[in-house]
């Protein structure tokens, strides 16, 4: 029985490690497509310091490394938060975004670009958006999203934190939020409006280095956390009044877990615009290969983020090139028929 | 040995629980009875502190709970609710949960080996792999049963753990939780509503009537007018080869002469 349970816990970190390597694969194939064309062996060989072509030493390392690690990084943080995210609210439709932070972030690029004038729509030119203040719009984004998250913390808080109550008021400051960026939209001339609305498609080529830095910084913070709590939500998954008699700190832990969650996505957010349905479906697509666990969900989940999304950026830059897709198109038009399958084939919970 | 200090616990200001004095011993089986909404649940979850009791303490061979953190009280009891989600994993994994108040991430081999330990006391080895929404509603409790052992506790709460099974699964639970708890000498505390099991299997009986203790002590206690007082229904008490049987027998019953 020790044997078989080894073996148990052997098979799912080979599933882990499966997915990391095709992650790395995706990430390489990644860095081949578009227009410049390189192979596998210029690429292994540039990153470690070959510059003897000078186009595609710059093409690689400004270009496409930017966008591949942008991929991977919120690939990851969207995947696990929202595993988590299911976790703690009890709720297998939670995700990343549960909580309000897309309406709350949208709003907060509305009110930079309007009301502060951030930025605006530009008609001719290869960029649809001319953005004058990149890190207003960034920063109100991310304080969009943040005060939305407080306001649901304060106003749950006064239930006790129950998960219907946060996934309730969740909901509810959505609609705010969303009715709050149409008012400002409405009285927006049409580029400040192009600019709004181009700002909500999700896109990794958004990210340079910098933000790339940032957002790993928030994705290894919330990894480490997520982690090291994984027993805690093991045993969250059997109901608040298993895990409280098992030591598990039930709300402490919900109230932590949301705001970690919460900070590295909106981080994300902030940078790249909405992704939707990465952080809803990675872990429901683990959850019946690895099981519940979440030594090997969280895991998992993030190398399954990191492919989805690098494949989805792959697929929104080739399939109708040379026109580039924001790649949060991809991802829902993909989820979409992924989950619903997934609903099909029944989970047995 | 587990001692309940003259505890109460009020619930929107309505005191639910009031001066509860119980004193437990080692190795015996006590079955908690009383009519629904006398207090049982409560009692249970107020003695592994779910619930703050508003006054009172509760020691655990002489240790007073109070000053404990959720980790250390886990150490020392183990509980089972009365309801529970199902969640996909196997029975080793489920039953492993049990080891959760002892480690921090990593596994070690001890706590693989008390979880072999438990199943193999528990006869539950040869599904150990299987899937937990694969098993029968008997041996799903046993699983629940086994993980709260898991814990390594000295006080095991079980409330209600043979509802809704057959009487076969019933009769086998509860002879293998009396003989658990004599041998690894742990005070064990079972919600049950059946008076006929709780008679048959249990070493000691807590009469519980509108949060307050009724009657505490050994079968004696169990009496038709006991049972008229806490459950407000006559009965006849009789004996089979000396086995004690409780019948409902108040006028208006069928076939009551």
């Amino acid at each position: 029985m020790h044997n078989e349970y080894k073996r148990n816990i052997h098979k799912r970190s080979l599933i882990t490690l499966v997915l990391f390597l095709l992650t790395i694969a995706a990430a390489v194939w990644s860095a081949k497509t578009g227009s410049f064309n390189m192979s596998a062996s210029q690429i292994i060989s540039a990153l470690f310091g070959d510059i003897s072509d000078q186009t595609l030493h710059h093409v690689l390392w400004e270009i496409r490394l930017p966008r591949t690690a942008a991929a991977l990084i919120a690939g990851a943080g969207l995947a696990i938060a929202g595993a988590v995210m299911q976790s703690v609210l009890r709720n297998p439709l939670a995700s990343p975004f549960t909580l309000g932070i897309s309406q709350g972030a949208a709003f907060g690029a509305a009110f930079a670009i309007v009301i502060l004038g951030a930025g605006r729509a530009h008609l001719a030119g290869s960029e649809a958006v001319t953005v004058y203040a990149p890190y207003m719009l960034v920063i109100s984004a991310f304080i969009g999203s943040l005060v939305t998250v407080a306001l649901i913390l304060f106003i749950s808080g006064l239930r006790r934190m129950t998960p219907e109550s946060v996934i309730l008021t969740g909901v509810a400051l959505s609609s705010f939020f969303g009715a709050a960026t149409m008012l400002i939209q409405y009285f927006a001339t049409d580029m400040q409006l192009a600019a709004t609305v181009f700002w909500t498609f999700g896109d990794v080529g958004k990210a340079g280095w910098r933000e790339n830095i940032f957002m790993l910084f928030g994705l290894v913070i919330a990894f480490a956390y997520f982690i090291y709590h994984s027993w805690s939500y093991n045993s969250l998954e059997w109901g608040d009044e298993t895990a409280e008699s098992l030591g598990v700190h039930v709300r402490v832990m919900r109230v932590v877990t949301v705001v970690v969650a919460s900070l590295s996505v909106s981080i994300i957010t902030a940078f790249l615009g909405i992704i939707g349905f990465i952080g809803l479906i990675a872990p429901h697509i683990m959850r019946p290969i690895v099981g519940n666990d979440y030594r090997f969900l969280i895991p998992s989940s993030a190398f399954l983020g990191s492919l989805l999304l690098l494949v989805s950026d792959i697929l929104s830059r080739t399939v109708m090139a040379p026109v580039v897709l924001p790649v949060g198109i991809i991802t829902s038009f993909a989820g979409v028929p992924v989950f619903l399958f997934i609903l099909m084939k029944g989970r047995r919970v | 040995m587990i001692v309940i200090d003259n505890i109460s616990f009020s619930y929107n200001k309505k005191e639910v629980l009031k001066n509860i004095d119980l004193r437990i011993n080692n190795g015996e089986l006590t079955a908690v009875l009383g009519v629904n909404g006398s207090g049982k649940s409560t009692l249970l979850k107020t003695i592994n502190h779910l619930l703050k009791p508003s006054k009172g303490a509760v020691y655990i061979s002489g240790d007073d709970l109070k000053g404990m953190t959720k980790k250390e009280i886990a150490r020392k009891i183990g509980y089972m609710p009365q309801k529970s989600n199902g969640v996909l994993c196997t029975v080793f994994d489920a039953v492993l949960l049990g080891r959760t108040p002892h480690i921090g991430w990593n596994v070690s081999k001890r706590d693989t080996e008390v979880v072999h330990d438990i199943l193999r006391l528990m006869n539950m080895e040869d599904y150990s792999m299987r899937q937990t929404y694969q098993l029968s509603g008997g041996e799903l409790q046993k699983v629940l049963i086994a993980r709260a052992l898991a814990q390594e506790p000295k006080v095991l709460l079980l409330d209600e753990p043979i509802n809704h099974l057959d009487i076969k699964n019933q009769v086998e639970i509860m002879s293998m939780l009396h003989q658990i708890t004599a041998k690894l000498g742990i005070v064990t505390m079972v919600v049950l509503h059946d008076l006929n099991t709780a008679m048959r299997f249990s070493d000691k009986f807590i009469m519980l009537k509108d949060g307050v203790v009724f009657s505490h002590g050994g079968r004696e206690i169990i009496t038709p007018a006991s049972i008229k007082e806490v459950f407000t229904i006559d009965v006849l008490l009789s004996d089979i080869n000396g086995i004690p049987v409780v019948i409902p027998a108040a006028p208006g019953i069928p076939g009551h002469k």
